[in-house]
């Protein structure tokens, strides 16, 4: 008995020291996904990847999971969802790769789930659209914010300084069309009034019709569910016409650098929610955010944060079941609640994440400020917007 | 009511402006040579983020403008003498080879932007603001962009009509044999119609990017955006590519207020279509003849 | 040769099947989709290759395929198959009213029409609820990648053949000549737009069917990339590199373009794009004819004429002439005060002239005369602003040209018009087929016309290794298949030889004793002098003078039509 602690104690203390060496005695635990390194979305697919890869560094450095090594096989699908499709065969047939993730974007991953799901295999996702989550693929699990959540945030806070009308605009894709379907159904619950829904195509770069005429009713608020140049181009035209209102919120395109960058002032005080910030006191998210300036001089930006917990999730999947079993991974996975940098993490019988919230930032003076919630915030929400200069 | 419409007719004609500047270059490269530039987004993308780089510096776009032209206008001729002139013959065949070099070269032009900037979003803040004329909001930047376009369309139609260069570009637009057995030198001659071509997607770059944020693989969809307005047009018509712009505007803000916006951004294919099955050369364009 | 080529396709085939059906899913998964992308290129150069209509919008029928089979899958919840087969059906019978529309553009303003009518498909694909909107929606997969795998071989593989029996059909002939010359085949009679409408719906049908292998194989369907522009490129660059217009030219292409862009993206993820743009432009100006341009004079691949003319000696009486009988001088081309104004220009201004069975018609004058615009006008290929044209007493004006010489009026071209890519053995019977319905009859006729221009040994070549001379005599053969009633000549005879001139003459001398009328422009008399029963002289668009050639000869005004005034008249003094 004595011997065996004894035993284990020293072989702790061993793979403590000489944990890479050791672990990679053992077959690694392969992990497998493709993504748009290059093409139209690598930036924010290059951050998730950031995000893979610091995780599982982290867990190699600790002895990795199981005593066995994580191994990143990686594909650049170029934002191709047929090529995205080859590669997730590719990884399940021919690199037999032991865990999937999804490619960025829901559209991708929209592609790739019919082929994983065929396959048996669980894919831990990051991407918030829901139409894979919606009980036809038993295999498919959420790791991030759905869609429909994203822009509550602006609501609350909209709710407790009595906005009552809003104008809603909204890019027709997957995410676009489920946050501000959302969206809407929630503000009509809350007692709120949609002035004006419209929704535009991806490749629209002309606003100004659209920016006049979701101004025309005077809402308090307009809100858009929308990416980044879409967002810089609405923000552009709103200020051209100077069309205004108490609060002027878009998901997704201001919490890029480059939205500050390119709008400069006009950028100013515009709210975006997200589902993860660097200064939130979740769990092991200072650490995170230290070892993410180190290794890759970068503040961490939402898609690295839930790329960094999905491979931590996983883990802790594995590390209850104590194999690599597809089904017993998927159940866990179904079952577990976990701590992680985002949030809670908690899934329902679909596998749609319903434990990850979202918060709310504001542009103030040239940097985001976490606003809300009251509790977690850093600094006051400056409302109502004072005008454009 | 009358003030919105009005409004919104101003916006379409500005927008118009817009669309001209995306389609002025390609439009003076295929009436000169026939030759259909399928690098021109690219070479818009190119500038824009050229622009973009001097304006991390600390150059006003404006300023910019001209260096970047002028960096275009060398790319231009490199692509003509470099690439096109070494394709030989004419005909369907020489036509659909010299489509092909432009477009691997937009694959070139393309990834060496991305290469150098990422494929990141990024536009300028600048021209911001708009001017107020009774109570209707011009933005300055469709304001820049419409002035810029119009007065490059009127100094191209200038150089063509008023000058000895710009009369032997329009002989060999219209005749390369002829002009040629006319003692003009037809290689020159191409090679000054692709640099200024690509030096007016140049200058359009350096505009577009204060309105419109880029990434690197924007370029195709100008291309195309570029190539529909001047097919509208007429190829190679000045004046329909200007009637065509300001159509497209006027149709694109209408359809974005009136109709919606969802199909607004599909409209200028709509009309295109449309005007192609009642004028199946386009707005001004020649019908063929026997 | 052809059983070496039949066994070395059947090896190539099955290899394939073998691979997709026992290699791993992603072996399979990337045969399916090399494969698929070889069927793409092939309904593309249907359109763009053999009919020389380029389209940047195929990509259309590819996203109509996988809609349709979606939405069948879904809503009729049928096995994959039937998905397949409708796709394959609904996507050409759609294609039909739209290619009504599309095919009257042409060149460069099909190809962005086409791109257009993509992004217009695209739009209705986001804006409807039974496609799942703009998120599109998943659909039944295959149920393993081997299975799709070996459906698309086997697919490919029934395309590939079909393509082949095409190009060596009567309609592939057609359209290589509406490819090569679109105004010179309406001139022998054939329906171009009918053939293009053809050629426009097999080439959805094959583009729909990839649509459908296309989502059955990925479970999913979504507008940006049912209707992607990528894919449309891709097929363009397989079917440039391999060989635009052949038959091969997209398997070729596809097997290297997907390869090489496979090892790109494995070895060079960041600079791919910029290495095959480089190899694209290598591509266009080293490599004029794609990869099957290389080997285009090769034994192996140069393309073989269709069918064979009739062996020397073997009987030629089962032709039968046109409708051309009775020697009486009757009119059978009459133009009563013919006009047609381009703007103010007047080219034809009210001109009178009638051609009788039996006798050759001359028409001469100056340069800008109207000589060549009166031809168009007289065989249909203008309308004119005023004035009758009837033959046999009929109103052929408003018709379309390609239906005249079906009536008996063919006419030839100023300037060459050869179809450049066919032999001169197929340029006969590409007219021989549009006149006669049989084989055989076409075969009979197309030889005896060589063999009465003399260039039956010569059948193989291809026009371009003729003299200018035989060319322009393959050109009146061309139209003396017809064996017409009336043929216009327009300056048939410059260039020839006064052997070859003496040909003609006789085959015209055969033609008119059967009761055909000829009228022919020449610039100079004496070519056709000799047959020439009467004279009609134009200048600036209107009739000088007409009669018997020696008569008109001796007219002032036509002396001055031709001399100048001022030349003529010192003539006059001088005389």
């Amino acid at each position: 008995m004595l011997q065996a602690i004894i035993r284990r104690i020293c072989t702790i203390a061993i793979l403590g020291c000489l944990s890479p060496a050791l672990a990679q005695a053992e077959a690694p635990i392969k992990i497998g996904l493709a993504i748009s390194e290059t093409g139209p979305s690598s930036p924010p697919s290059l951050f998730e990847l950031r995000g893979y890869e610091l995780a599982i560094q982290e867990i190699n450095q600790a002895g990795g999971i199981l005593h066995r090594p994580l191994e990143l096989v990686k594909y650049d699908d170029q934002g191709n969802p047929s090529t995205a499709a080859q590669l997730y065969q590719k990884l399940l047939t021919s690199d037999r790769v032991d865990l999937m993730l999804s490619p960025y974007s829901a559209d991708l991953t929209a592609a790739v789930a019919p082929i994983v799901n065929r396959a048996g295999r669980v894919m831990l996702t990051v991407t918030s659209a829901s139409d894979s989550y919606d009980g036809r693929y038993s295999y498919i699990v959420q790791g991030i914010t759905p869609a429909a959540r994203i822009m509550l945030p602006l609501l609350d806070l909209a709710k407790s300084k009595g906005y009552k009308t809003l104008s809603i605009l909204s890019l027709n894709n997957r995410l676009g069309a489920e946050a501000s379907k959302a969206l809407t159904a929630e503000a009509e619950a809350a007692g709120m009034k949609v002035l004006f829904h419209e929704t535009y195509s991806p490749i629209t770069t002309d606003f100004s019709a659209l920016a006049l005429k979701a101004g025309e009713p005077k809402p308090d608020m307009i809100l858009g569910t929308t990416y980044l140049a879409d967002s810089q181009g609405i923000l552009r035209a709103l200020k051209a016409q100077n069309v205004t209102a108490k609060m002027i919120g878009f998901s997704i395109g201001p919490i890029e650098p480059e939205f500050y960058k390119g709008l400069g002032g006009v950028a100013e005080d515009i709210f975006v929610p997200t589902s993860y910030f660097p200064t939130l006191k979740t769990n092991g998210n200072e650490e995170f955010v230290k070892n993410f300036r180190a290794k890759y001089d970068l503040d961490p930006t939402y898609h690295a944060a839930v790329a960094y917990a999905a491979v931590k999730t996983y883990a802790a999947a594995i590390e209850r079941v104590g194999k690599i079993d597809q089904d017993a991974i998927n159940k866990a996975l179904h079952d577990i609640e976990l701590d992680t940098v985002v949030g809670h993490f908690k899934v329902n019988a679909n596998g749609a994440q319903i434990g990850y919230s979202a918060y709310l930032l504001q542009w103030q003076k040239g940097k985001q400020v976490l606003v809300w919630p009251a509790a977690e915030a850093d600094a006051d929400p400056i409302l109502p917007h004072p005008g454009w200069q | 009511m009358y003030q919105t419409l009005i409004s919104l007719l101003v916006l379409g004609l500005l927008w118009g402006g817009v669309f001209l500047l995306l389609a002025g270059g390609l439009n003076l490269i295929y009436g000169v040579m026939k030759v259909v530039n399928l690098a021109h987004g690219d070479f818009i993308v190119l500038a824009g983020l050229m622009a973009f780089s001097l304006y991390e510096i600390g150059f006003n776009p404006l300023v910019s403008l001209p260096i970047v032209a002028l960096a275009l206008f060398a790319l231009g001729g490199f692509t003509q003498f470099g690439l096109l002139e070494h394709i030989k013959g004419s005909g369907p065949t020489a036509e659909l080879r010299t489509l092909l070099a432009t477009f691997g070269f937009s694959y070139v032009v393309s990834n060496i932007s991305f290469l150098i900037w990422g494929s990141q979003f990024q536009s300028i803040p600048f021209l911001q603001g708009a001017v107020v004329i009774g109570g209707i909001a011009l933005p300055e930047a469709l304001l820049v962009c419409s002035f810029v376009a119009f007065a490059l369309s009127a100094a191209v139609h200038l150089w063509l009509t008023r000058t000895k260069h710009g009369k032997s570009v329009r002989a060999v637009a219209q005749s390369s044999l002829g002009a040629e057995t006319c003692g003009v030198d037809v290689r020159k001659v191409r090679f000054l119609a692709f640099s200024v071509g690509s030096a007016m997607a140049g200058a359009a770059g350096a505009l577009l990017i204060c309105l419109i944020p880029f990434q690197a693989t924007s370029g195709g969809e100008m291309t195309v955006q570029a190539f529909t307005l001047i097919a509208l047009g007429g190829l190679g018509s000045y004046v329909g590519a200007f009637l065509a712009a300001e159509l497209l505007g006027i149709a694109e803000v209408m359809t974005q207020y009136f109709l919606g916006a969802n199909g607004a951004a599909g409209i200028i294919y709509v009309v295109f279509v449309a005007v192609l099955i009642f004028r199946p050369s386009g707005l001004l364009g020649k019908a063929g003849r026997v | 040769m052809n059983m070496f080529k039949l066994a070395a396709g059947f090896c190539f085939v099955g290899a394939g099947i073998a691979v997709a059906a026992f290699g791993s899913g992603f072996v399979a998964q990337t045969l399916f989709q090399i494969v698929l992308f070889i069927m793409l290129a092939i309904g593309w150069n249907i359109i763009s290759g053999f009919t020389g209509y380029v389209s940047f919008g195929q990509v259309s029928f590819f996203g109509l395929g996988a809609y349709i089979t979606s939405i069948v899958a879904l809503q009729f919840n049928v096995p994959w198959y039937v998905g397949l087969a409708a796709a394959g059906v609904i996507a050409p019978v759609m294609a039909l009213p739209l290619g009504l529309i599309m095919l009257r553009l042409s060149g460069i303003y099909f190809a962005l029409g086409m791109f257009g009518l993509a992004r217009i498909l695209q739009l209705i694909a986001s804006e409807l609820e039974i496609t799942g909107g703009p998120m599109g929606t998943s659909i039944p997969i295959a149920d393993s990648p081997q299975l799709a795998a070996v459906v698309c071989v086997s697919a490919t593989t029934l395309v590939v053949l079909l393509t082949y029996a095409l190009y060596r059909s009567r309609l592939g002939l057609s359209l290589m000549a509406i490819r090569d010359d679109p105004v010179a085949a309406e001139s022998i009679g054939i329906n171009t737009f009918k053939a293009k409408i053809i050629a426009f719906c097999i080439s959805a049908a094959v583009g729909g069917i990839g649509g459908a292998l296309y989502v059955w194989n990925i479970g999913f369907v979504d507008p940006a990339s049912a209707f992607s522009g990528t894919i449309e490129l891709q097929c363009v660059l397989i079917v440039l590199a391999g060989g635009i217009g052949t038959a091969f030219g997209p398997v070729i292409g596809g097997l290297i373009i997907s390869s090489f862009s496979t090892y790109l993206w494995l070895n060079f993820p960041l600079e791919q794009q910029a290495i095959l743009g480089i190899v694209t432009m290598f591509v266009a100006i080293v490599t004029p004819g794609g990869v099957a341009g290389l080997f285009a004079n090769s034994k192996l691949w140069k393309r073989q004429s269709l069918w064979r003319p009739i062996e020397a000696g073997a009987t030629l009486s089962n032709v039968t002439p046109f409708r051309a009988s009775g020697q009486d001088r009757k009119p059978i081309l009459t133009c009563q005060s013919i006009s047609v104004h381009f703007g103010g220009v007047r080219a034809v201004n009210s001109v009178d002239v009638t051609a009788y069975r039996g006798e050759m018609l001359a028409i001469i004058g100056p340069n800008g005369a109207g000589k060549s615009t009166l031809f168009n006008l007289m065989s249909s290929f203008l309308k004119p602003t005023a004035g009758r044209v009837e033959l046999n007493g009929i109103s052929i004006v408003g018709k379309k040209a390609y239906t005249l010489p079906h009536q008996g009026l063919v006419r030839t071209f100023q300037t060459s018009r050869l179809f450049s890519s066919l032999s001169v053995w197929e340029n006969i019977l590409v007219a021989a087929n549009s006149r006669y319905g049989k084989k055989a009859e076409a075969i009979a006729a197309a030889t005896k016309a060589l063999v009465d221009v003399d260039l039956l040994s010569h059948w193989q070549d291809s026009v371009d290794q003729l003299t200018p001379g035989q060319q322009r005599l393959l050109e009146i053969a061309r139209s003396l298949v017809f064996e017409p009633e009336v043929l216009l000549l327009d300056e048939a005879m410059a260039g020839m030889t006064m052997h070859e001139i003496g040909r003609v003459h006789q085959a015209l001398k055969r033609l008119m004793s059967r009761g055909a009328a000829v009228v022919a422009i020449e610039h100079v008399l004496p070519a056709i002098a000799p047959l020439a029963a009467r004279v009609h002289v134009l200048d600036f668009g209107t009739t000088v003078a007409e009669g018997i050639p020696a008569e008109v000869m001796r007219n002032p005004l036509v002396v001055e039509a031709y001399m100048g005034r001022e030349d003529a008249e010192s003539e006059k003094q001088h005389a």
